[in-house]
């Protein structure tokens, strides 16, 4: 695994958006959001299906261009995507791949395409810290979804991005290389990556997050560490940031009042 | 604006891209082998004419007319309509897309693309260049052809890449952005289809003032010229060099235009076009497998709604009819999904039309090919990737609906549409045809026999040949045209008989001395050619061909009719059987 790179010591957040708006035609997908992650942190945005978690990380990596309000990451806005690009790692739910490629070659082609120095070095630690020590000819067709979510995920931090977005990481995963995922979240973290990590899987949210955000209908309803959004669910035997997951998306209009 | 370096990371994408295709070929050896017969036939073909032609090529009574030079730019907006249709029905946007326009520019991308593309055009048509080449050099001993055909070949292509890559983005751009192209795409689609084609058509049969003559002051007509130069044959330098800039001008706006483009439509929104359901949305009205269906006009029964004015007769069992409906809407929701039988449509729609034109009378022609043609696209127009076109579905499908009701919808659909449009142009045509009442006739039940033969034997080729790639976990594909290979098959096994059939139908003669010849005098002289041990069974074909020439025309009708009706009844019942059997025993992890 590549050694993450260090931030340069600054007050701005990793990332911040003012009133971002993203419609489709009378279709709101992010209705005005107001977002600041700071350096360093996991953030965890969680939200219902349909709630603008992956158009919010579209605009954010460039992909999508805003209808209004604007953003930064890593102090460039979005808007500038020759700025942007070497400043982030992406990875969407579905794992970004070429079936005709082996890992090594979709590897060394990412690398190549970022003028990265010593791709096989980097290339070859991630391999081994995300055990992927797989037949070096297998074509990623014949990849498990394990092994090719590993294969994505170590494509988008291989040129040790300032933010890095993941778009349900261990989605489908069995334990273990879940466990392998979320511990090399937690690494690039500790290391000073700012982690931008939407999922439905909540106890990796409780596991790697320092913050998690909750959207719902386009509109950022709660934020708060993940204990404390525990606390503040009013139902559950055992409360449970599930708890406050179903309580706060169920009537958004309300949180979003109470701030 | 684009990241440094960005001409080093373009040739990096084209090369990566270039190489995912040809290990995708590479992987599948029948494909290979038919691609390599592909580009060998045209090749022998020009060493052939070049040998044939080497007399008159060398004294220089052979001339580089307006016609010849027409010619190269008729072909050379044939390969850019081909490359338009692919990257505006299969490739308007880059695998693997999050990575890439996160890793590289959009400029980058669309250019690597656009190099790989290219690549695609040079291998195919390098084996005919190399044929042409070295037949100049050694027929007509012209030197300067080493250099001056791969030239001109490869400009010829990359122009071509280039100039089908802008209409197509083009294409795809309009239908995304304005709500009125997004909303009467299909129509507008089948439009601009024709009219192309049917210019195409019209230069190609070069009558009445107006051919591929017309075409001789397009530039890339002018790479005629260069490509002849220093031969015997003698081009016009001046516009073998005003071809060559020029097609280097567009290489240049062509990659700009491409880039802006690409630009526009990867990061804009898609219309909104109301009433309008995304392939994702549609989807979710399907029940392909419910065995509940509402009763006809019911509220509750979406697809057959929205089929209509198509209706798939209340007869048909429930599984079997959602499958009949979910393909037709599939087809109407879904049109680019057509649009890989544009270039085989207009093949054989030429090669009719050229037909007709040669005689007195066209509708002499137009008739019983109307009966042929027509038929043949019914079957391939719904049933002709039935694996492919569920897409990530499959594994659902699979288990969710037999093999008899699933093949038995598909054919139910090809019915549906095929019977009526079959039957109705080809009685439209018979009208106008110069033929007595049962000839019309038999050409009206040849049509409704044949359409039934062709829609049976359609789901039997798509499942035997389907796309692989369609029904891999995570392969998100929304439109994915049947392989060539299976539209070439399906062509060749209705079209051929059935062209026999309507020739026995109009005029046996000429389908005595083509059956005498083909079954008796080729293989007989063929036979003879080969000599030592094959020579006796000379004999036996020479027997075959005087057979069939003896015949008289009922007694043909009779035997070769009988033989190829219940031959095709047999191939139909063979092949919806063998289609039921191999989707039943399907397997999505092998793909076998």
């Amino acid at each position: 695994m590549p050694s993450p790179h260090q931030p340069s010591p600054s007050d701005r957040p990793a990332i911040e958006t003012r009133a971002l708006t993203k419609r489709f035609g009378d279709h709101v997908a992010v209705d005005g959001l107001d977002l600041t992650v700071e350096a360093g942190t996991v953030y965890g945005f969680l939200g219902p299906n349909g709630a603008g978690k992956t158009t919010t990380m579209r605009l954010l990596t460039s992909l999508t261009r805003p209808t209004g309000g604007d953003a930064t990451v890593a102090g460039v806005p979005v808007t500038d995507r020759d700025a942007l690009r070497p400043r982030i790692g992406y990875l969407p739910e579905a794992p970004p791949l070429y079936d005709q490629a082996t890992a090594v070659e979709q590897l060394t082609y990412v690398a190549g395409l970022r003028d990265l120095p010593d791709p096989a070095a980097r290339i070859e630690s991630g391999l081994a810290v995300l055990d992927l020590d797989a037949d070096p000819a297998k074509r990623l067709g014949a990849f498990s979804k394990g092994m090719r979510q590993k294969v994505a995920f170590l494509q988008a931090v291989l040129h040790e991005p300032e933010v890095l977005f993941l778009d349900e990481p261990t989605a489908g995963l069995d334990p273990r290389a879940a466990r392998t995922i979320r511990e090399t979240i937690s690494r690039l973290a500790d290391d000073g990556t700012t982690v931008f990590l939407s999922t439905h899987v909540l106890s990796v949210v409780e596991a790697v997050a320092d913050v998690v955000g909750i959207l719902a209908d386009g509109r950022l309803v709660a934020e708060d560490t993940p204990s404390a959004l525990t606390r503040r669910a009013a139902s559950g035997e055992t409360r449970t940031l599930e708890d406050a997951f179903l309580e706060l998306t169920t009537e958004p209009s309300a949180e979003a009042a109470d701030g | 604006m684009a990241e440094a370096g960005w001409p080093h990371h373009v040739v990096a994408v084209g090369r990566f891209e270039f190489r995912r295709t040809w290990r995708d070929l590479w992987a599948n050896k029948r494909r290979l082998a038919l691609r390599l017969l592909g580009v060998a036939f045209p090749s022998f073909l020009l060493v052939v004419g070049t040998l044939v032609a080497a007399g008159g090529l060398r004294t220089g009574t052979v001339a580089l007319t307006a016609t010849l030079r027409g010619s190269v730019a008729l072909f050379w907006l044939l390969g850019a309509a081909t490359v338009a249709s692919r990257v505006a029905s299969t490739r308007p946007r880059p695998d693997g897309e999050a990575m890439l326009l996160t890793t590289v520019s959009a400029r980058t991308a669309a250019l690597g693309l656009l190099v790989a593309e290219s690549l695609r055009a040079l291998s195919y048509v390098a084996l005919p260049l190399l044929a042409l080449t070295a037949s100049m050099v050694v027929v007509l001993g012209s030197t300067s052809s080493l250099v001056l055909v791969p030239l001109a070949g490869g400009l010829f292509a990359v122009t071509a890449v280039a100039a089908g890559s802008v209409v197509g983005y083009a294409v795809d751009w309009l239908v995304a952005a304005v709500p009125t192209v997004a909303r009467h795409r299909t129509s507008l689609g089948g439009l601009a289809a024709l009219g192309f084609f049917g210019v195409f058509t019209l230069l190609a049969v070069d009558r009445g003032g107006v051919g591929q003559s017309l075409l001789a002051w397009f530039p890339t007509a002018w790479l005629a010229d260069l490509a002849v130069l220093g031969s015997p044959v003698g081009g016009r330098p001046t516009l073998a060099v005003a071809g060559v800039a020029a097609c280097l001008a567009w290489l240049l706006v062509g990659g700009v235009l491409v880039v802006r483009l690409t630009a526009a439509r990867w990061f804009a929104d898609p219309a909104v076009v109301a009433g309008d359901e995304s392939p994702a949305e549609a989807g979710a009205t399907r029940a392909t497998t419910s065995t509940e269906v509402p009763a006809a006009g019911s509220e509750r029964d979406g697809l057959a709604r929205a089929i209509r004015p198509i209706a798939v007769p209340a007869f048909v069992d429930a599984p079997s009819r959602r499958v009949a409906e979910w393909a037709l809407l599939r087809t109407r929701r879904d049109p680019r999904r057509l649009t890989f039988l544009l270039l085989p449509a207009v093949l054989v729609g030429q090669s009719v039309v050229n037909a007709s034109l040669q005689g007195d009378n066209p509708w002499a022609v137009l008739a019983p090919a109307g009966a042929v043609v027509l038929p043949w696209l019914a079957g391939a127009l719904v049933a002709m990737n039935p694996l492919g076109d569920e897409g990530p579905v499959l594994p659902v499908t699979l288990t969710a609906v037999t093999g008899r009701d699933f093949v038995r919808g598909l054919v139910v659909a090809g019915l549906v549409v095929g019977w009526p449009l079959a039957l109705v142009v080809t009685a439209g045509l018979d009208v106008l045809a110069p033929y007595p009442v049962g000839q019309r006739l038999g050409l009206a039940v040849l049509a409704g026999y044949l359409t039934l033969v062709s829609v049976a034997i359609g789901p039997a080729i798509g499942l035997w040949l389907p796309r692989f790639s369609a029904i891999r976990v995570g392969q998100r594909r929304a439109v994915l045209p049947p392989r060539m290979t299976a539209v070439l098959v399906h062509l060749g096994l209705t079209v051929l008989p059935g062209g026999l059939l309507a020739l026995l139908v109009v005029a046996p003669g000429v389908a005595r001395a083509l059956v005498a010849a083909v079954g008796g005098t080729l293989p007989a002289i063929a036979l003879r050619a080969v000599g030592g041990p094959a020579t006796p069974l000379a004999a036996v074909f020479d027997g075959v061909g005087l057979t069939v020439r003896s015949m008289g025309p009922l007694e043909l009708r009779l035997v070769l009719g009988g033989l190829l009706v219940v031959g095709g009844l047999a191939a139909a019942v063979v092949a919806y059987r063998r289609a039921i059997r191999r989707f039943d025993g399907y397997d999505v992890t092998s793909g076998r």
